[in-house]
């Protein structure tokens, strides 16, 4: 399993990464092409095909905030959300990480929960029916160190 | 009271000496390039002088998104924060505009409701102990 940023050419190159910006709402879809060449996108590879990718940056209030967590569907049930969430830790400014999902979304609900996230409000208006139930999760800079050892 | 708002690129406005010492001089400017990278700066104008600004960017879900208004203290209660949001919507390019605010921010709070936002939630954990309260307005679905 490869993680790396993800840029502008993997969308010609990678055919399920191409496929998976074409099916989503038309605003995730611009806001994917927004921030694709600022380099907050990053991208699971195995076997070199595209399994799934997370939207990530420091920019909710200079939080770091996992705006899109994608598994494509042949590849779930492997760690592949585990992985990119982790990988979105090592990218965060500490204090805190932040995530969302749409109150509907148990199963995102439950795997945050799962990987130590607790909630941290809601928003209404996001979405016309449903609110935006938010997590965070206490990182610092020693996560990178860790994990090397 | 003539308010002039220019609508800067960010990353064209730090290359501008001039403009960036008048912002210097009014509250929490202080922005590294990675949090200005693709943002939007309003900028207030009364008699050549800066007098407040905002700044957005269409982060938030792909939604704009005004993460930041300041305002000369000596020259609040005179609608340059109000004319700064409104050129915000106007540049806004998704249906909904966003911004937000500590709880504890009673007059922020106040200015938002007084000019059509509504409370959309709050995020807890951003700053210990004072929530962040959201406001979201729909442009054209009020009268103000």
């Amino acid at each position: 399993m490869e993680i790396r940023q993800a840029h502008e050419s993997d969308i010609e190159a990678l055919p399920a990464m191409r496929r998976y910006i074409q099916e989503e709402t038309p605003r995730h879809r611009a806001f994917i092409e927004r921030v694709l060449p600022l380099g907050d996108m990053h991208i699971v590879l195995i076997d070199g095909e595209f399994a799934g990718s997370v939207i990530t940056d420091n920019h909710l209030r200079g939080r770091g905030f996992v705006w899109l967590l994608w598994v494509e569907s042949d590849y779930r049930r492997q760690g592949i959300a585990t992985a990119l969430m982790r990988h979105a830790e090592k990218l965060a400014s500490p204090p805190r990480l932040f995530t969302s999902t749409q109150s509907s979304n148990t199963a995102s609900q439950r795997l945050f929960e799962s990987f130590g996230y607790e909630r941290s409000g809601q928003l209404e208006k996001m979405d016309e029916t449903n609110p935006e139930l938010f997590y965070s999760k206490a990182v610092d800079d020693s996560a990178e160190v860790t994990d090397a050892s | 009271m003539t308010v002039d708002i220019a609508t800067v690129p960010a990353a064209e406005l730090v290359g501008d000496p001039a403009a960036v010492g008048l912002l210097r001089a009014l509250p929490g400017w202080d922005f590294s390039d990675d949090q200005l990278r693709d943002s939007v700066v309003f900028v207030a104008y009364e008699d050549g002088l800066a007098t407040g600004y905002a700044i957005a960017s269409v982060r938030f879900f792909g939604r704009g998104f005004v993460w930041m208004l300041a305002v000369d203290p000596a020259r609040r209660r005179r609608g340059v924060a109000t004319a700064l949001l409104r050129t915000a919507e106007d540049w806004c390019p998704s249906d909904r505009i966003f911004t937000s605010t500590n709880q504890s921010n009673a007059p922020a709070r106040r200015l938002f409701e007084s000019i059509g936002y509504l409370e959309s939630g709050t995020v807890d954990n951003l700053d210990p102990g004072d929530p962040e309260v959201f406001y979201c307005r729909i442009p054209g679905d009020d009268p103000g």
